[in-house]
């Protein structure tokens, strides 16, 4: 198994205000598979993700990597580990905004040794006109999908995407999400995204859903859609 | 692949030109005024210790107020083992001026000179002058000079190694360049002067290379001639009086003599020595005489006498006496009573005039105690500290400006930093990219500062150090050190600084940056104010809370800024002050040094004692003490002094932290003993370091013949002494001169630490309040959205700052104040001799917390234009 994922719970707080967010989560995830993570605000699905990338921690159980168990790894292994294996995206694209969309893009690039060809990039995710404007002359379409330029480029084996189109419209969402569904397609990354969009779970290859810190479904996506088909 | 991050690093610096500017060139600024005032120092260093070999200067020197025997000289030379050379010089007023100047001849072998300008005197009328006391006065080359009525052509500009500071005298408080000068000429033309004030200076030098810069073994050298010195000179003495009485012809000129004083107490006691006048009669006279010389007695008598002739020490005249026995025949007193009275009168001028043939020592200087010669040495690069200290402060204030400039980006931009730490960013890589700017700003900026420093102002300190002192040209060299403390340790500092900020800062996980949590306590609790304090006044508060790190780094940098201009301001008033506070306490308006035979009629005129001794305590430099013996109920020195005790004047007091109840030792300059005394109280008298005891107790402790004194205290001028018999007379102005000449050296630096201080107000202020302001653009903007006008806005942050800015500035007064008086008690005071009350008038901080106050309007008038320029659009964007 590509991605395992074994007995993870994680709280925060203490005493009156502990707050058990993952109850024991098992997950097993296939090398190249759009999985989609379900579930309410609150139900522990941003905590997971943040787990699986290595920039939080678990109180119990391990995610294990291509047979790497991020447990066993110091904050120095860690971040090796994010560098080698992890591409990013959230809702706020953060952008630096004194660097152009190219050189954005090309920032995630700096992390691989043998990162993807930028213009490429640019070309697929439809900015490269734009490739010389600072981030605040581009709409947030435009600036989501440089995120996930500067995430991909180093062609990551999991893309972790976080509410990516949670501040975006209807029509550029899609548009982002079939770039993902492409990029997926193209560099065959793994695709892990939290939303709490019920519509784009047909687009995923496998549907988790969350609630409680638990998970209450893990299903198989039989009848996946393109996600130019979605629709809510 | 470079790191992408690079191509923000000139984009951050055009984004923010203006801070970055300012603050490069404050840097390049502070750099080159620090690596120039070290390089010129250094060089002007290495010049003036490498210019005691090359112009084989004097290990000290002696002096006479008549010209010694050859024999004297020669035995001197043998004995001491060292080489003399002949530097007899005159000393004469400029005619209708204050100045006075001491003309040497042209120097061949020791204290050789150095031209800088025009040339050295070939004509009898021609004199080259020292080049900083002609500029002081205004004199060129070219001009007339004119000296005790003669007129002399200035040919040349001269640096002289044995006054690269002007002291006219060692116990001098301060040099004096303004009115104090020197000058060659030709040995003809130095004859054809015929000064009535030539003094018969000798150098000496040591015949081995001596290590020239070690004090311990030229003292230890100086003080084996000094003994040697004293056993010659008193041995000159002794040969002097031998031969007065070995000599046929002196033992008639004293038989007659004592024949003629016999004659006239004879004659005022009414006695009648005709009786004597027989064969018998000059028998018993005769062997009278012979039985008082061998018994001593006559030895008693002649240097009693002798001693009130001449104003010598009777014991040492005693001691010279000792020995010297006369065997005077019948005939000889029968040739006494034969002599005409004209002939006895002839014989008494005679026997006055052979104190001629005794040569007192006027001066004893080894080369490592002469103020004219190591005062350069010593005081070159003696700043270094407390300039470096400053500077380093400087650099510190301005590290923490990058790191707090960083730690505000890291906290705009906490979702990229959160967004790159999760890609796989590392920390060392963020922290090396925040780095990156103040590091190259500090190094850009002490490159440029360096090379500023070895050029452009290397001139502008070289003119300062040559305001004060006479040195030989020189050229600026490489200095090594002067690298380390311009450039290596600002930038360590730098470094250091921003890593241990951007470290703390960047330590927190990707997450808490991603959330924008980046408090390290925690979540905040805003804390509650008062819901009666109006709410404009609440929101001031906030913004002053929210900004705390930047105040305490603008207190900071107005607090070094205030000391800069506290320090340059307070010089004149202080020296003026000073000035005053002489005049104020001065003994009295003529105080006269004269020969002990010297007798006046001003009825004002008072005899005091004086000797001057040197402290010991090596934490400061050593400083000559002036001992008073004053008359019981002296009209001068209104103080009760207890016998045996002293009282030391305030200036002891303050510097020394001597007081009623201490023993103080000091010793004297010129031979190994050392003198303790008991100190009874503190005297105001703020015009020299001095001490003082009853007359009585001097003679005693200086072990001094009855009736000793040095000269006279008067409220008038003192006209009917001859002017033979005045070895000096100080006024008012002569204690005067150490704030006229503080003045002149230290005028230009003073200006520049001006400059610095408000360069320094106006970078902190412009770039703190810049940073708050860029800090809050989003709530500014929405303030705009809510309807707030542009000036109620600048009502709202930038009268929060005022408000901090004019509390740091008038909290910072009294922290200045003390922080002014260690300068002065921990630096100045062990770095100077002499005494200047410390006195700061509460003007000067008026005038500082103005001019910091006028800074921050300049920079609120142009943060002000920044508020108006914040686009309303700007609440509505994602700050990112």
């Amino acid at each position: 198994m590509f991605l395992e994922i074994r007995g993870i719970k994680k709280h925060y707080g203490e005493g009156e205000s502990r707050i058990d967010v993952l109850n024991g989560i098992d997950l097993d995830v296939e090398r190249g598979e759009i999985v989609v993570l379900l579930g309410p605000s609150g139900s522990g699905k941003s905590t997971l993700l943040n787990i699986i990338g290595g920039i939080d921690s678990a109180d119990e159980g391990y995610i294990s990597i291509d047979g790497e168990k991020t447990a066993d790894m110091d904050e120095k292994r860690l971040t090796q580990y994010r560098r080698k294996h992890l591409g990013y995206v959230f809702q706020q694209y953060n952008l630096i905004p004194n660097l152009n969309i190219k050189e954005n893009v090309e920032v995630g690039g700096y992390l691989s040794d043998k990162p993807l060809v930028c213009d490429d990039i640019l070309k697929t995710l439809g900015i490269y006109e734009q490739r010389h404007k600072l981030p605040n002359q581009l709409s947030g379409g435009q600036q989501q999908r440089a995120a996930i330029g500067r995430a991909i480029i180093k062609n990551p084996d999991i893309l972790l995407c976080d509410e990516p189109t949670g501040a975006l419209d209807y029509k550029t969402s899609k548009e982002i999400l079939k770039l993902i569904e492409d990029v997926n397609k193209k560099y065959g990354n793994t695709v892990i995204m939290v939303t709490h969009n019920d519509a784009i779970k047909n687009m995923a290859d496998r549907v988790i859903k969350l609630r409680d810190g638990a998970v209450r479904s893990n299903k198989v996506n039989e009848s996946k859609i393109p996600a130019a088909e979605l629709e809510w | 692949m470079k790191n992408p991050l690079r191509k923000r690093i000139l984009r951050e610096l055009r984004g923010d030109l203006g801070k970055y500017l300012v603050i490069f060139l404050f840097m390049i600024m502070l750099i080159g005024f620090v690596s120039a005032f070290l390089v010129a120092g250094d060089s002007m260093k290495k010049t003036y210790n490498e210019g005691f070999i090359k112009n084989n200067v004097e290990d000290g020197h002696f002096t006479f107020d008549k010209e010694p025997p050859a024999a004297l000289l020669e035995k001197l030379a043998k004995e001491g083992n060292v080489k003399l050379y002949d530097l007899r010089y005159f000393q004469e007023s400029l005619d209708g001026e204050q100045a006075s100047i001491r003309v040497y001849t042209m120097r061949t072998e020791v204290n050789l000179t150095s031209l800088i300008d025009g040339k050295y005197p070939e004509a009898d009328d021609e004199i080259a002058i020292d080049r900083l006391f002609a500029r002081n006065r205004g004199i060129s080359i070219g001009d007339d000079l004119s000296v005790n009525g003669r007129k002399l052509k200035v040919c040349g500009l001269a640096a002289l190694p044995d006054y690269s500071c002007l002291f006219e005298n060692n116990s001098d408080m301060m040099f004096d360049s303004v009115n104090f000068g020197v000058g060659l000429m030709t040995q003809s033309g130095f004859e054809a002067f015929d000064s009535a004030h030539v003094r018969y200076n000798y150098a000496w030098t040591f015949p081995e290379p001596v290590d020239r810069y070690d004090d311990v073994t030229a003292k230890k050298l100086s003080d084996e001639f000094l003994k040697v010195f004293g056993d010659v000179v008193k041995d000159s003495a002794k040969d002097v009086i031998k031969d007065i009485f070995t000599n046929e012809e002196t033992k008639k000129d004293v038989i007659l003599s004592l024949f003629g004083e016999l004659k006239k107490q004879a004659e005022a006691e009414g006695t009648d020595i005709s009786d004597y006048d027989n064969i018998l009669g000059y028998a018993a006279i005769a062997a009278k005489v012979n039985s008082a010389s061998k018994s001593g007695e006559l030895t008693v008598e002649l240097a009693k006498s002798y001693a009130q002739e001449t104003g010598e020490d009777e014991e040492e005249l005693k001691e010279l006496f000792d020995g010297i026995s006369f065997n005077v025949s019948a005939a000889e007193v029968m040739a006494a009573f034969k002599a005409s009275p004209e002939e006895i009168e002839q014989a008494q001028k005679r026997m006055e005039n052979i104190s001629e043939r005794f040569v007192e020592p006027s001066d004893f200087l080894p080369r490592y105690t002469n103020s004219a010669i190591i005062f350069t040495g010593n005081d070159i690069g003696q700043d270094r500290g407390s300039i470096l200290i400053f500077a380093y402060l400087v650099i510190v204030v301005l590290a923490f400006i990058f790191a707090i400039t960083a730690s505000n980006t890291i906290v705009a931009e906490a979702g990229v930093i959160g967004t790159l730490r999760a890609s796989g960013y590392t920390k060392g890589e963020l922290i090396r990219h925040y780095m990156f700017l103040p590091m190259a700003v500090i190094l850009v900026s002490a490159v440029v500062g360096n090379l500023l420093g070895y050029t452009l102002m290397v001139g502008l300190m070289t003119d300062m150090y040559m305001n004060s002192y006479s040195l030989a040209p020189f050229e600026p060299y490489f200095s090594t050190e002067a690298l380390i403390d311009t450039t290596i340790i600002p930038i360590v500092l730098m470094f250091f600084i921003n890593l241990f900020i951007l470290v703390k800062k960047l330590r927190l996980s990707p997450l808490r940056f991603l959330r924008r949590d980046l408090s390290s306590r925690g979540n905040k609790k805003a804390f509650r104010l008062n819901t009666k304090i109006p709410i404009m006044v609440r929101f001031r508060m906030r913004v002053i809370f929210q900004n705390i790190p930047n105040y305490i780094i603008l207190f900071f940098g107005i607090f070094l800024g205030g000391v800069l201009v506290a320090f340059s301001l307070m010089f004149p008033p202080m020296l003026n002050d000073y000035a005053d506070l002489v005049s104020e306490s001065l003994i009295c308006p003529y105080q006269y040094v004269t020969a002990e035979s010297a007798k006046t009629s001003e009825p004002s005129a008072e005899k005091y004692c004086m000797e001057t001794l040197r402290t010991m305590d090596e934490r400061f430099l050593l400083d000559d003490v002036s001992i008073f013996g004053i008359e019981d109920g002296s009209k001068y020195i209104h103080a009760d002094i207890p016998e045996g005790t002293v009282i030391v004047n305030n200036g002891m007091s303050a510097k020394f932290g001597i007081k009623a109840g201490d023993t103080l030792t000091l010793k004297d300059p010129y031979s190994a003993d050392s003198y303790t005394f008991k100190v009874s109280g503190v005297y105001k008298y703020d015009a020299s370091l001095s001490l003082f005891m009853s007359r009585a107790d001097f003679i005693k402790t200086f072990e001094k013949g009855e009736g000793y004194f040095s000269g006279y205290f008067s409220n008038a001028q003192i006209t009917d002494i001859d002017d033979k018999d005045i070895y000096m007379c100080m006024t008012e102005q002569d204690f005067k001169k150490v704030t006229t000449q503080l003045m002149v050296s230290i005028g230009q630096f003073m200006y520049i630490v001006e400059v610095f201080g408000v360069v320094m107000f106006l970078l902190i202020m412009f770039i703190l309040s810049k940073q708050i302001i860029e800090k809050n653009a989003k709530s500014i903007s929405i303030t705009k959205i809510l309807g707030y006008r542009n000036v109620e806005i600048g009502g709202l942050y930038i009268v929060a700052t005022s408000v901090v800015v004019v509390a740091s500035l008038v909290i910072s007064v009294p922290i200045i104040e003390l922080s002014l008086r260690a300068i002065f008690s921990g630096l100045l005071y062990t770095e100077m001799r002499g005494y200047i009350p410390f006195a700061v008038p509460f003007w000067v901080y008026l005038v500082m917390v103005a001019m910091g106050i006028a800074s921050y309007a300049a920079v609120a008038f142009v943060q002000m234009y920044k508020i108006n320029r914040i686009p309303k659009a700007d609440a509505l964007k994602d700050s990112e």
